[in-house]
């Protein structure tokens, strides 16, 4: 029993099984920052797992399904309890919800207090910036990003929360964006997009660093101009044009759709984001476009590329929602329907409104929507449960 | 250390190094003496922030370009926007050069990142002053005269060499990154604006660019410039960019306008097919 119960999460490598097991057979030692960001989210799972297995336990008991022998259940007992004891005090993982709750208060802390740090660096040097001589301030903008990125390096080290760690990489990242901001300024300079792709692989280098999900959304933000400028600047415009075009972003979609292939060494949310980006890369252009025709690059009538766009819209969310059914990226999913429900409602609102009276637009809608929900209930009523396919 | 940490840290400096050490090598190729270009302009080319109480406390020295284009309407050229004047300079050809040829290319482009050819206290404003006071003595004549800036945005091309030798004064052009913005107002009709340029501010230099005077606590500068009257050279160099090489507040000798010899009547704000 106790052997079955060791089987891993069936998305954890065996590098990363050993990792979570050795505390269960070996000493505790406390982990490092950096194999704690690579191992904190999996021993969190595990516990979760043991949490459900012993509610779904208690509950066959209950029902006279399974009755364990009293040596037996203690045992396993015993081995979950030293086993969760154990990830949480190596891995400073939560024991129970009250735990979780107070994790959640803290990355809420965490955030809040990364952007009072910042203002609060930002202010300071603000209130005495004016009295400080060119070259000092120089050296204060390029010092400020190296010193809070050492910081961020050593609190790597020694913060198992990460927390602390993330606070410094976000100030760090603070200071990097001043830094690039201001210098042309103080230098009378032209940066052009530089900046934009400074900060935005500055972003992904620290958002890699210390497992950030906030400065991977800058990371990604920051791909998505630095590429929808390149492409304005392809086309002889200026960089900081790139916005008036929503087609100019569509290059950056495919761009960060595709980084969600990177491989990483643990579990992390990040494939998530990258592919959630890339749908928004995608869907929010088409949408705009096929609203507003005048936007796009080409030179067609508007009624033909409010058309094409909308059957580009069509196609793409129907891929989407393959892709996130198949694949099984509920983002994906999620998005491609969204957008679909989007033009849809766009649509009814636009042929049917001017033809019918309001009351009889929203009938109509109500009883699609109702439609839909019958069709999805058919499907979901369909589908066999788990273990009678035979 | 591991590698992975190695890497962070080989990727974070250069992320953090290079565009600093970048910007600070742009800045010292753009400064290798001689300047392209030096002009001895005034407060009526040089905006000061000293109209703002906060700026006594805690602003540095900072001047801000102010340009016009020729205002060929004349109609209300001193409350008009210069950069929603449209230039006469701009030919079909010119326009050509900067990749516009007729309305259908503004679908892919309608500003255009271009070189401007800025013209100090010279035949544009010797026009624009002939201009203003050919009904005789009147405010706006004394104010063009006297107040406004004589600092004109003449021409436009993509090749700063070729502008260079059109223009080789160095003393009267200077020739600077900037944005010319194209549309068609009046059906298929371009016309051109000027949308502004690369760098239009300028820190000054030290020590009086930071100084602050010991006991009001207040911008040494700030207090200078309550004179209203101040002189400042500023340099443009190899990459077009400008900045200031002295600054001297106090009274100044008004320096007559250029030739007005070359005033010609009216103008045309479309571009001229030639």
């Amino acid at each position: 029993m106790s052997r079955r119960l060791e089987s891993r999460p069936t998305r954890m490598n065996p590098r990363e099984a050993a990792s979570i097991d050795a505390p269960a057979r070996g000493s505790v030692t406390r982990a490092t920052g950096s194999e704690t960001s690579r191992t904190r989210e999996d021993a969190q799972r595990r516990i979760d797992q043991i949490r459900g297995f012993n509610r779904e336990l208690e509950a066959l008991a209950r029902e006279g399904v399974v009755r364990l022998a009293a040596p037996e259940l203690e045992s396993v007992r015993a081995y979950h309890d030293r086993l969760i004891l154990e990830l949480a005090e190596r891995f400073d993982a939560d024991v129970d919800e009250r735990g979780r709750q107070l994790s959640l208060t803290m990355r809420i802390f965490s955030v809040t207090a990364a952007i009072l740090v910042s203002t609060t660096v930002f202010l300071l040097f603000y209130h005495f910036w004016a009295s400080i001589a060119l070259p000092t301030q120089t050296a204060l903008l390029i010092g400020a990003p190296l010193a809070t990125f050492a910081i961020a390096l050593v609190m790597k080290g020694y913060d198992p929360t990460g927390y602390f760690s993330r606070l410094a990489a976000a100030l760090c990242f603070s200071c990097f964006v001043l830094n690039i901001v201001i210098l042309p300024t103080l230098l009378n300079l032209n940066a052009g997009a530089m900046p934009v792709l400074a900060s935005g692989a500055f972003a992904l280098v620290l958002a890699y660093g210390v497992e950030s999900e906030l400065l991977l959304c800058a990371g990604i933000i920051g791909i998505f101009i630095y590429t929808a400028a390149l492409i304005a600047e392809a086309l002889g415009a200026p960089w900081w044009t790139c916005a008036t075009r929503p087609e100019n972003f569509l290059a950056g979609s495919a761009v960060v759709f595709g980084m969600s292939g990177i491989p990483r060494s643990s579990d992390s949310d990040f494939p998530t984001f990258y592919r959630g980006f890339g749908c928004l890369g995608l869907f929010v252009p088409l949408l705009l476009i096929s609203a507003w025709p005048s936007l796009s690059y080409w030179n067609a009538s508007p009624t033909h590329l409010s058309l094409a766009y909308q059957a580009l819209t069509l196609l793409g969310s129907g891929v989407a929602i393959f892709l996130g059914v198949t694949r099984g990226w509920a983002e994906v999913t999620l998005l491609g329907a969204l957008a679909l429900l989007s033009l849809l409602t766009e649509k009814l609102w636009i042929w049917l409104l001017p033809r019918l009276p309001i009351y009889e637009v929203f009938l109509l809608a109500s009883a699609i929507a109702i439609a839909v929900l019958c069709a999805v209930a058919y499907l979901r009523s369909q589908r066999r449960p788990i273990g009678e396919s035979g | 250390m591991t590698q992975r940490r190695t890497l962070l840290i080989v990727s974070g400096l250069c992320c953090i190094l290079c565009p600093s050490l970048g910007m600070l090598a742009a800045t010292y190729y753009n400064r290798i003496r001689p300047p392209a270009s030096t002009l001895q302009m005034t407060e009526r080319e040089l905006h000061l922030p000293a109209d703002d109480p906060e700026a006594a406390q805690n602003a540095a020295l900072t001047f801000r370009l102010i340009w016009r284009v020729e205002d060929m309407g004349h109609t209300d050229f001193l409350t008009q926007q210069p950069s929603s004047t449209p230039v006469s300079w701009m030919t079909a050809q010119k326009a050509a050069d900067l990749g516009i040829r007729s309305g259908r290319d503004l679908r892919w482009r309608s500003s255009v990142p271009a070189f401007l050819v800025l013209e100090f206290n010279g035949r544009a404003y010797a026009r624009e002053l002939k201009r203003a006071c050919r009904n005789g003595e009147s405010a706006v004549c004394t104010d063009v005269r006297n107040l406004e800036s004589r600092l004109y945005v003449i021409d436009a091309g993509p090749n700063a060499n070729a502008l260079r030798q059109e223009y080789p004064d160095t003393a009267v052009y200077a020739i600077v990154g900037g944005i010319v913005t194209f549309a068609t107002p009046s059906g298929s009709r371009l016309t051109a604006t000027i949308g502004g340029m690369d760098v239009e501010t300028i820190q000054s230099i030290e020590p009086l660019r930071s100084r602050k005077t010991a006991p009001s606590g207040e911008m040494q500068w700030y207090a200078l410039s309550q004179a209203k009257s101040f002189v400042a050279e500023i340099a443009f160099g190899r990459r077009h960019e400008l900045w200031n090489e002295s600054v001297s507040f106090g009274p100044h000798p008004t320096a007559p306008p250029a030739d007005l010899s070359v005033y010609q009547e009216g103008g045309e704000t479309e571009i001229n097919p030639n």
